[in-house]
């Protein structure tokens, strides 16, 4: 999918969580990659691992937590950096983060800090990076809360985030994550916590930045309606690791894993509104403690096979830049 | 926040009131006819009626309520039974002597509770932090008694550094302030240790370090700051506690202090000392609350704005 030099490219990620209760394998493998100015969606079910390799990508992994293999390589002017070798608490992540790679959250209320003014807080963004005075880096916050569309910006600076509603805390999120201009952003799930019109607008908003930066997004959800609208690839994650990757077409019209095909099932069309009904995914997503052999859907799967018990399918391509991991689509061995 | 620091100001009014009404109720509630009190015991008949008549006793109670409540919104709070002084003489001396005692054993507790548990929320989980938990926990454990007479015998008897009682100088406060300062001190550790812990888990935290915050703004900046709420009220209590409990430190270090006055007054069955030092503590105690109320307001813009 990647055109010609990818901004970051993830390869064979494993992130583990130590816990009492054992060790959970959020992300077990996974590899994508990003172009300059594209934006890949990441799709899946709550506790697929989408977020765990975003805040990986961010270096922010805390403890039980642990990046145990695999590489995040950023690709820069001045080379490239392997953000899974870094100290999480380092200078040289800290240089990345903010700059490079900026992130906006899901929960809007809870991301800003509640006691201190959001322009401040976009401030202090821009001062950490950058050798502005106070009052040029004030300017630039104020330029930002207007870009993103929040209306009197010069007076919502001076606000708290307890006297915005959540769309526009989002923007605010929105409008710290591009005070620096950088090359990647990762949105987790930045809509999910908003009305529909709200999330309209705030789509709309990211799709008009991203023209404007020149940034690349990742931009995780559960919500097919919305990758639809902004991706340009999608990466379908189940159970910590990438089940199908395709451009944004080729995934809708033709999905091949089953696990993308109950997912597709799953959301009401509107051109055979009443023909069909919508179908659900048997079962639930297994824990991650539970480390089975073979397929991770296979016990969900419609289709399992004898050999899907057994073995885990690699991600093999399927068509034009579309892999899948699905013994369906493969000669079984 | 006028509005605010106004309305608070005006609510100490029915809170002084009520306590003014409290120790009126006191004196007529226990048990023992005042005038016979004041006379003693053994004195004749006659002298038991004059007191009885010069002081008001032989009136109807509203009376003597309007009177008394008269008389301490005018600043007189009676006279001693013992010195016959007047009791605001010998309570303000005592109490300026108690609150330097409070207020820097606060400020030593708040200090090195602020350091040890945001130290050990850092360390969460590390043998940093369970150090401090084993050390915050002995330091809960241990009365405040055994702290002082052990800090006695130690930096005074043994290593001859510090006096052993008194207040002459700055060196006669260190042992008494740490002694009452370490329980809260011990205490608070715990309270701030749950606080950052709680603050640090927060989504907020996770934007400050997506943004490239250093960890020492995270933690002492985004984090302390939202902690600082719970904290706040935890430190005007602890300030409540330390001057209500001061009395068992000042009588180990011979501190000229309200709680040892008002124990002795007790003791000595001197009623308006006794009634003089719980106006006064409780008064302190009131304009704690005001004080951490506006504290509070200053740290959270929520409370503030609405």
């Amino acid at each position: 999918m990647a055109a010609a030099e990818p901004l970051i490219e993830v390869k064979g990620l494993k992130v583990h969580f130590h816990t009492e209760d054992g060790v959970a394998l959020a992300v077990d493998g996974v590899d994508f990659s990003i172009a300059p100015e594209r934006t890949l969606g990441v799709v899946g079910e709550s506790g697929c691992g989408k977020s765990v390799t975003a805040r990986a990508i961010m270096g922010l992994i805390e403890p039980p937590g642990r990046i145990e293999q695999g590489e995040i390589l950023l690709h820069g002017p001045d080379g490239i950096v392997d953000i899974a070798g870094l100290d999480p608490r380092g200078a040289e992540i800290r240089d990345i983060r903010g700059t490079e790679i900026a992130m906006i959250f899901q929960e809007p209320m809870t991301s800003l800090n509640p006691v201190f003014k959001i322009g401040d807080q976009i401030v202090e963004a821009i001062l950490l990076h950058e050798n502005l005075s106070r009052s040029q880096a004030r300017e630039r916050a104020i330029d930002l809360l207007a870009a993103v569309g929040i209306p009197m910006p010069r007076q919502r600076f001076d606000h708290f985030p307890h006297q915005l509603s959540g769309g526009m805390r989002q923007r605010a999120m929105i409008a710290m994550a591009m005070s620096c201009n950088p090359r990647l952003l990762i949105a987790d799930e930045p809509t999910t916590a908003l009305d529909v019109t709200i999330q309209a607008q705030v789509l709309d908003l990211m799709n008009a930045l991203r023209r404007d930066f020149n940034t690349a997004i990742l931009f995780i959800t559960h919500d097919l309606g919305v990758i639809a609208g902004m991706a340009d690839d999608v990466v379908v994650m189940y159970l910590g690791k990438i089940v199908e990757s395709a451009p944004v077409r080729e995934i809708f019209r033709h999905p091949k894993h089953p696990y993308t095909q109950g997912l597709m099932g799953s959301i009401p069309s509107l051109t055979d509104w009443g023909a069909r009904r919508l179908t659900a995914i048997e079962g639930v997503v297994p824990s991650p403690f539970a480390h089975a052999q073979g397929c991770g859907f296979a016990p969900r799967c419609p289709h399992a096979m004898e050999v899907c018990r057994r073995r885990s399918p690699d991600l093999l391509k399927v068509g034009p830049g579309h892999t899948a991991a699905c013994f369906l689509h493969q000669a079984a061995p | 926040m006028i509005r605010l620091i106004v309305g608070r100001l005006l609510f100490m009014v029915p809170a002084a009131f009520l306590l003014v009404s409290f120790l009126f109720a006191l004196f007529h509630l226990i048990p023992g006819d005042p005038a016979v009190m004041l006379a003693g015991d053994n004195a004749p008949r006659s002298v038991v009626e004059g007191i009885r008549e010069a002081y008001g006793f032989d009136q109807p109670l509203h009376i003597q309520y309007g009177r008394y409540i008269a008389k301490v919104f005018q600043g007189d709070l009676g006279i001693s039974n013992y010195t016959r002084d007047p009791v605001v003489n010998s309570v303000i001396p005592r109490i300026i002597n108690t609150a330097q005692l409070a207020f820097l054993s606060m400020l030593f507790a708040m200090v090195v509770s602020l350091l040890l548990g945001c130290v050990s929320a850092m360390y969460w989980n590390r043998p940093l932090d369970k150090f401090v938990t084993v050390v915050s926990l002995l330091g809960i454990c241990t009365p405040v008694f055994v702290t002082g007479l052990l800090g006695i015998y130690f930096f005074s008897i043994y290593l001859g550094w510090l006096p052993i009682s008194g207040m002459s100088s700055w060196r006669h406060f260190i042992l008494p302030v740490i002694t009452l300062g370490s329980f809260q001190a011990a205490v608070l550790t715990r309270m701030v240790r749950s606080c950052m812990v709680d603050a640090l888990g927060k989504d907020y935290i996770t934007t400050a370090r997506a943004k490239g915050a250093p960890e020492f703004l995270v933690v002492f900046k985004h984090a302390l700051r939202n902690a600082l709420l719970p904290i706040v009220t935890l430190f005007g209590l602890g300030l409540g506690h330390t001057l209500g409990g001061s009395v068992v430190t000042e009588t180990i270090f011979n501190w000229p202090g309200l709680g040892r006055l008002m124990v002795n007054s007790i003791l000595t069955r001197d009623l308006p000392i006794t009634q003089g030092s719980i106006f006064f503590f409780a008064m302190i105690f009131i304009l704690v609350n005001l004080l951490v109320d506006l504290v509070y307001a200053w740290v959270d813009p929520r409370i503030r704005y609405d």
